[in-house]
């Protein structure tokens, strides 16, 4: 999995000193458990400049292979901060004064990769981050990340390896925003591949990729790499706008977007672009050939079944308007394969003459049924040539 | 008396059973047996028939036609300054073949209307509506080659019992039924359709044909107001039409051009269309398990079937098979019609020679839809529910029928269950448009549990539908544990609800 270049890590506040007593953190393995559990434990004196009423110790996690701080998310509400999934432990200390002394080793949190979920999958290496706070002034902590710093008075630091075995959250981030390029990159290929763009066609694919948008903010609590919903929202136009580009200089092309989705669709992702596909041609009231191709191909590369895209095209189909330009073989129209030998063309179009015909009676709006009449009068005319 | 009405596309007759026992036709005042399925507004009065297809032609703001085809949709014809629905124009052509009826008659007791085939429900509704709405007392509809069958059958013109393949190419549908007659018994096994595909779809074609040739001729383009205007004019095509069903080539003089039309191009132009016909009937063989050579004849109806190439074409998908049509393909239907209203009636309502003329003839149908219920499944794979649809009485099933279905409460203390009844013409699983459905306003309720207890999940509900010769439907929920159960009675001879009985002029 290649990490996103310009994925964003998390910055945060360099260790506070470790004062004359010299105050450790450790992470060490909880013997009681062969669970591969973690502890985070304390020992030593935190000189403090001030006054502290109520103190709080505050764990974070990350990830920090490669240099990059990513926070590590947890499953579990007890263990996350307020407003993000991020891990976040806290360990109430009272009303201190003075100096805060932790004479023994003291356990202060415990990590288990059971409930933990790193952005990817392998033995990475973690950091610990405790902070001390001060509950009576404001801290803010998102994504492990100190955004107000008042409360924050002091910071320790620890790496430590640990094995995760889960697909990361940012693996999966990743892949995501990378289908919505993909999608993006094939959606306007497909309009292209109409003949012309339309305005209306622009829109849609706007309007599907505000949907993704709207998705990704409401999953703000996990951390995607991004500044904030802004800087997502403008990648993913350039996205369009490069796609748009390229379609206008007849340079996109379709094959790396097609091996894209050979290494990695999902069928849910599968039908959804097929859809999108469909929605687009639609939109641009012309299907042509070569756009039901490159839709054909997509089906292929992503092994969606026969009977899904079959389903989507009949329900995509019939919602062309009628003034629309019709004018493809029938063949084409109907996933009818050039190498079939006649009397398999003849086998599929009966069927599909019969499928559309039961429907005729059913369908209540009258420009579908013209489209339903038009689709039979089709098969009709491609019948002559082999029957 | 009794009658039976073909309400056509393109052309409507009505029969009446007289008393001798025999189906007749009755025309008009004009003695004309075939009164066109024309509407229109002028003179400060409604119009049917010839009057109001000339009107159709010259103004066809002020007039209707061919709306047949939309009965059950909610498409409206602008007739002046009135927007009229189908099933209100049909009602008119009903009333005004009523009115035929009753220039023969005293008086008219029971009437049956005739209907394609593979009519949706919603359009078969939109015809009883029409019948109620013209005032008719009409009780039964039937399908229209099961009416040509059932006149075949009475009349004794066929080559005796045996398999026979409807085929009735009217102005507006196609309709293929398969059936098996013997001793008088008619049984439908098969029945299929193309909604819109008749005569008109091929006037349009000739239409085409003859414009394109003046258009180039006269190196001009035709608008439309041009278009309805003589020679272009759909009346005058359809006669054109007929014309080259007797002759190779026609001329026709439009606007000074001399144009000539051959039967060829136009057979060319419409074998599209015709293969859609062959296409229908090839399945519907399968459909019924038969081979064309099994058959003992083919009956034929509708006035397409004067067409040579449509001709040709039923040869060569029936392949030596005979070609039954000693009576007129234009008025078998309703022929047909009022032999069904003879034996539905009481026979106390006919003399003994009408009783014996009919004693005979007995009539199965056969389901023209899927009809079943919606449950709720889960994908294997995500575990996230679905509703989905389950036939229950398959298309094609023999009429009277009863199937049963069982499914089951999906969680502990599920205590209602809802109960939807739906249609569609091909078994469709998936809850799409092409699937509709018919009632869906009926709960069953679990009854309560002593001391608060719950029903667990997997409870068994048994749901029955039954389908009966009256074309009613009755449909149980049937809770198996407590007995409980709902019922769900369609009738679909019945006038919907917000049917307009009052009749206007």
């Amino acid at each position: 999995m290649m990490i996103r270049p310009n994925i964003r890590g998390i910055q945060i506040e360099p260790a506070s000193s470790l004062g004359p007593s010299g105050v450790k953190v450790r992470v060490s393995d909880v013997e009681s458990l062969d669970l591969n559990v973690k502890q985070v434990e304390f020992r030593g004196v935190i000189p403090l400049e001030r006054d502290l009423c109520f103190g709080e110790i505050v764990t974070s996690l990350f990830d920090c292979t490669g240099g990059r701080l990513l926070p590590i998310q947890c499953d579990f509400p007890e263990f996350q901060e307020e407003e993000t999934s991020a891990f976040q432990m806290t360990y109430d200390i009272g009303e201190i004064g003075g100096s805060l002394e932790f004479q023994e080793w003291t356990c202060i949190g415990l990590i288990s990769p059971m409930f933990i979920n790193g952005p990817f999958e392998d033995t990475r290496n973690l950091m610990v981050v405790t902070r001390l706070v001060d509950l009576d002034l404001e801290y803010e902590i998102r994504h492990g990340q100190v955004i107000s710093h008042d409360g924050v008075f002091w910071t320790g630091i620890k790496k430590f390896k640990l094995d995760l075995f889960d697909d990361g959250y940012l693996e999966s981030q990743i892949r995501l925003h990378k289908f919505h390029f993909t999608s993006i990159n094939l959606a306007v290929l497909t309009a292209a591949k109409c003949g012309h763009i339309k305005t209306q066609t622009i829109e849609v694919i706007q309007e599907k990729m505000d949907n993704w948008l709207d998705e990704a903010d409401s999953l703000d609590k996990i951390y995607d790499g991004y500044r904030n919903s802004q800087e997502r929202s403008e990648k993913y136009s350039r996205q369009l706008d490069q796609a748009l580009q390229k379609a206008k200089n007849k340079t996109l092309r379709p094959s790396r977007f097609l091996t894209e989705l050979k290494q990695r669709c999902s069928p849910a992702q599968a039908t959804e672009l097929i859809q999108f596909c469909f929605d687009v041609i639609m939109t641009n009231q012309t299907i042509t050939a070569p756009a039901l191709e490159l839709i054909d191909n997509i089906a292929k590369t992503t092994r969606i079944d026969t009977k899904e895209l079959e389903k989507i095209r009949d329900d995509r189909i019939i919602k062309v308007g009628t003034g629309s330009d019709f004018d493809i073989p029938a063949e084409q129209f109907l996933g009818i394969n050039s190498y079939w030998k006649p009397h398999k063309k003849i086998k599929h179009l009966e069927s599909e003459f019969h499928k559309w015909n039961s429907r005729l009676n059913l369908v209540r709006d009258e420009d579908t049924r013209e489209n339903i009449q038009r689709m039979l009068n089709m098969i009709g005319e491609a019948l002559r040539k082999y029957r | 008396m009794i009658t039976g009405i073909d309400l056509g596309t393109t052309y409507s007759a009505v029969a009446q059973f007289d008393k001798h026992g025999r189906p007749v036709i009755m025309g008009n005042e004009k003695a004309e047996p075939l009164v066109p399925s024309c509407v229109a507004f002028f003179d400060d009065q409604w119009w049917v028939g010839r009057e109001a297809l000339r009107q159709w032609i010259t103004g066809p703001n002020n007039a209707a036609a061919r709306f047949k085809r939309y009965m059950g949709t909610s498409e409206r014809f602008d007739i002046g300054e009135d927007s009229c629905t189908p099933t209100e124009l049909s009602t008119r052509v009903l009333r005004h073949m009523h009115h035929i009826a009753l220039g023969h008659l005293d008086e008219v007791d029971t009437t049956v209307v005739t209907i394609p085939a593979n009519f949706s429900v919603e359009a078969r509704q939109a015809t009883i509506d029409a019948a109620k709405q013209a005032g008719l007392n009409m009780d039964y509809i039937i399908n229209e080659p099961t009416a040509a069958a059932l006149y075949y059958a009475f009349s004794g013109d066929l080559e005796g019992d045996g398999h026979y393949a409807v085929y009735d190419f009217g102005g507006g549908t196609f309709d293929i039924s398969l059936i098996h007659i013997e001793s008088g018994q008619v049984d439908v096994i098969a029945s299929n359709g193309v909604s819109r595909l008749g005569g008109m779809d091929f006037d349009r074609i000739l239409q085409k044909i003859v414009r394109e040739k003046y258009e180039k001729e006269a190196e001009t383009t035709l608008d439309d107001q041009e278009l309805n205007e003589v020679p272009f004019d759909l009346v005058n095509i359809e006669q054109l039409k007929r014309r080259l069903s007797r002759r190779e080539t026609v001329t026709v003089f439009a606007k000074g051009i001399l144009l000539e039309i051959t039967r060829q191009e136009f057979e060319e132009s419409i074998s599209g269309l015709i293969m859609q016909a062959e296409v229908c009937c090839g399945s519907t063989l399968r459909e019924a398990n038969l081979s064309s050579s099994e058959l003992s004849g083919v009956i034929l109806a509708g006035g397409s079937t004067r067409v040579p190439c449509i001709r040709k074409s039923i040869e060569q998908t029936f392949t030596d098979i005979p070609l039954i049509e000693s009576m007129n393909v234009d008025e078998v239907v309703a022929l047909g019609a009022v032999i069904y209203a003879a034996i539905r009636c009481d026979s106390s309502q006919h003399n003994a020679v009408q009783n014996a003329a009919i004693a005979p003839l007995h009539l199965q149908e056969v389901t023209n839809m899927n009809f079943g219920t919606v449950y709720v499944g889960f994908h294997e794979d995500t575990g996230m529910p679905y509703q989905a649809n389950s036939v229950i009485i398959k298309k094609g099933t023999p009429i009277p029928c009863s199937k049963h279905e069982s499914y089951f409460t999906m969680y502990d203390g599920q205590n209602e269950v809802k109960c939807r009844i739906t249609e569609c013409a091909r078994e469709e699983t998936d809850l799409n448009e092409f699937i509709r459905i018919i009632s869906d306003d009926t709960i069953l309720k679990l009854p309560d549990l002593p001391s608060g207890a719950i029903w667990p999940e997997n409870e068994e509900i048994i749901v029955t539908f039954s389908y009966d010769e009256n074309q009613i439907m009755h449909c149980s929920f049937e809770h198996k544990s407590s007995g409980h159960s709902e019922e769900v009675v369609l009738d679909f001879n019945r006038a919907s609800d917000d049917s307009d009985e009052s009749s206007d002029s």
